[in-house]
């Protein structure tokens, strides 16, 4: 079995954010948007990035994470969903299918990592004019669940490019940040500090499975019980 | 026999019914626009990523619960057989029926893609909660629309067999049922007690499975907790109640019900019964919440009794409980009007309580972020609106083309010479003297 996950090195994150624009251009997300959609908070982020300072001044920390989707083991979301348009598919990915979907947003209420998003506002084509990725991704069924543009009133998130590993799979070519010329994700492939490392979780020699191993590794309000599939090494 | 059936008279088409039918036309037709534009260019209300429910889901819950009202009223008649309920139990079954129609309006005023409802039924998931409501409510709205079909076919028979243009109407309603023989009136007569057996366990299973639409959340803090089940099962008993009185009370004397001495009082003795239990889960949740160290569940209820909404919790308190309990639990204040008003404040305290419960855990994120309280729009306000301006527009015509009392007083006149007359004690202009 496959299971794609990912491995977040902290120690090396830089926060510098470029994992959150690359994801956005990747999977044609539009830009953050007009500034009502920011204030109102409905800008859609698939890897949203998460600062807190911590402590008083001058005993000051910074916690500093992107957050994809977690592509939980367990996950809250799919349970949840009235009509099965978000599942987890044969490869340990959470996706949705666009063109189910009925907009209830259980799913985001069930999500406790806010890792889902709802097409408030009707989509700008303008914004992603000469910069879209034409890549249409459907599953065996044939429902959308790839990055083309999302539709009014549909819940969205990261698919830990979907359509990149697909290719890649069809291709014959080598799936995994740890491979030579190997397929990744967006984010793991944009990382400047090579913090993120993409792989299959059940292959014991892929780099991502032995970093998850790693005494640094944690993952996510573990307490919940939903396992995510992205793990992240702690500052050590 | 059916010759002698007299059809009662429809009510008369006056101003005030003209006012109420024109403006919640009104106010329909400007919801059903906004609708309209809102999926063309997206959603304007409150909510945003992280508050993913706002007014809409609020009253969706609301409703379910004021359906409860009718169930209510016909397990007093037919399980603990208090005969006087008798008289307000059609009338209080027709409420909640436009209660439960009203509830997939909401949902499709909330959905996103509202046309693609269909596939709750092509794709159903079982594990869903939301499929558990569906299925709860069809089965739930379809029992209750057999118990008023068996409760007033009498008068649609005789309704459909007196001249008028509307008797096709009338016709197609007894659903080609026209036996009006003694035998068959009995029979009418059993299945709506049957049903009633039968209607107020579906009623325990609605709302407990509204309930656990949150109850299993387990990541949300002020949503994950078992009492949340029975804490809507009461709630929607007391709003339900409190919806039956409070119409009777305002309208009663409009649509002519037939009620009988005493009924408003004694359903305002059974609401200062009900209240105390509610207060006693809201306080057993708040007591283990705030003597444990839990941060997030007390972080919840800080929010709600000293945050932003504050004042809606106050409020609750004193509309929903204070004010309530103190009109109705003295016999002197638990008059007709007294009960009205209680029944009103009660209402709007039932509402307060679903706000907060489903709003104030959802202003939480579970990783970093600010709190911040999320307001509906005015645009979202209107959608509401329009919803309930047509629950009124169907009640106005409900009761305009169908003499809901008439049933009852017929059954019971109809062993008193003469056939078909009213007795002095129900009529209406008498018993409804406040």
């Amino acid at each position: 079995m496959v299971r794609w996950g990912l491995v977040i090195d902290l120690d090396k994150c830089t926060a510098c954010e470029a994992c959150v624009v690359a994801c956005r251009i990747e999977n044609n997300v539009v830009t953050a948007g007009s500034e009502e959609r920011v204030v109102r908070d409905r800008a859609i982020y698939w890897n949203q990035f998460f600062s807190e300072v911590r402590g008083t001044y001058p005993d000051l920390t910074l916690k500093a994470f992107p957050r994809p989707c977690m592509h939980c083991e367990n996950p809250p979301c799919v349970s949840v969903c009235p009509v099965e348009a978000t599942y987890k598919d044969k490869d340990g990915r959470v996706l949705v299918r666009y063109d189910r979907c009925i907009g209830c947003r259980y799913c985001m209420v069930a999500c406790p990592y806010g890792a889902r998003y709802f097409n408030w506002t009707a989509p700008e084509p303008d914004a992603l004019e000469g910069r879209m990725n034409p890549d249409i991704m459907r599953d065996s069924s044939g429902w959308l669940v790839g990055p083309t543009p999302r539709p009014l009133g549909v819940v969205e998130k990261c698919t830990l490019c979907i359509h990149r590993v697909e290719r890649a799979k069809v291709e014959g070519s080598p799936i995994g940040s740890d491979r030579v010329g190997g397929t990744m994700t967006a984010c793991a492939q944009t990382c400047p500090a090579f913090a993120i490392s993409f792989g299959d979780l059940d292959d014991p020699t892929s780099e991502a499975a032995k970093l998850a191993r790693d005494k640094r590794s944690f993952r996510l309000l573990e307490e919940l019980g939903t396992r995510p599939q992205v793990y992240y090494l702690a500052e050590g | 026999m059916e010759t002698k059936e007299v059809a009662p008279p429809r009510r008369r088409t006056d101003w005030p019914f003209l006012g109420i039918v024109v403006l919640a036309s009104a106010a329909l037709a400007v919801a059903a626009f906004l609708r309209w534009t809102e999926l063309q260019e997206g959603v304007d209300a409150g909510t945003s990523n992280r508050v993913a429910w706002g007014l809409l889901v609020v009253n969706y819950v609301t409703f379910i619960g004021l359906s409860a009202g009718g169930v209510i009223i016909a397990s007093l008649v037919h399980i603990l057989n208090i005969k006087r309920f008798k008289s307000i139990a059609t009338f209080a079954e027709l409420l909640a029926v436009i209660s439960i129609v009203l509830v997939p309006v909401f949902i499709f005023f909330d959905l996103g893609r509202p046309e693609r409802a269909v596939n709750l039924l092509l794709y159903g998931r079982i594990e869903s909660p939301l499929v558990w409501t569906v299925i709860v409510l069809t089965t739930y709205l379809a029992v209750c629309l057999a118990y008023l079909y068996y409760g007033v076919r009498r008068e649609l028979v005789s309704m459909s067999k007196a001249p008028g243009r509307l008797q096709w109407l009338y016709r197609w309603m007894t659903l080609g049922n026209q036996d009006v023989s003694p035998a068959a009136l009995a029979r009418d007569e059993r299945v709506v007690r049957r049903i009633s057996f039968f209607v107020l366990p579906l009623a325990v299973v609605l709302h407990s499975v509204t309930g656990l639409i949150f109850a299993v959340v387990s990541a949300k803090p002020g949503y994950n907790t078992a009492l949340m089940p029975p804490l809507f099962v009461i709630s929607a008993i007391i709003s339900g109640i409190a919806l039956v009185a409070l119409v009777i009370v305002v309208a009663g004397k409009r649509v002519r019900l037939p009620v009988e001495p005493g009924v408003v009082e004694e359903l305002g003795r059974i609401l200062a019964m009900l209240l105390p239990i509610l207060a006693y889960l809201l306080l057993m949740e708040w007591t283990v919440v705030f003597y444990g160290t839990e941060p997030a569940e007390r972080g919840v209820w800080t929010f709600i009794t000293s945050g932003a909404y504050a004042p809606l919790f106050w409020g609750l308190l004193l509309c929903g409980f204070i004010v309530p309990l103190a009109i109705l639990v003295p016999q002197r204040t638990r008059t007709r009007k007294g009960v009205g008003v209680a029944s009103a404040l009660i209402v709007i305290g039932v509402f307060l309580e679903r706000y907060l419960i489903v709003e104030a855990p959802l202003l939480f994120p579970n990783l970093p972020g600010t709190v911040r309280a999320a307001v509906p729009t005015v645009g979202e306000i209107l959608l509401v609106l329009g919803v309930y301006a047509l629950g009124v527009l169907l009640l106005a015509l409900a009761t305009k083309l169908f003499p809901v009392g008439e049933a009852y007083k017929r059954l019971n006149g109809a062993e008193k010479p003469p056939p078909g007359q009213s007795l002095p004690s129900h009529d209406p202009g008498k018993s409804d003297a406040t």
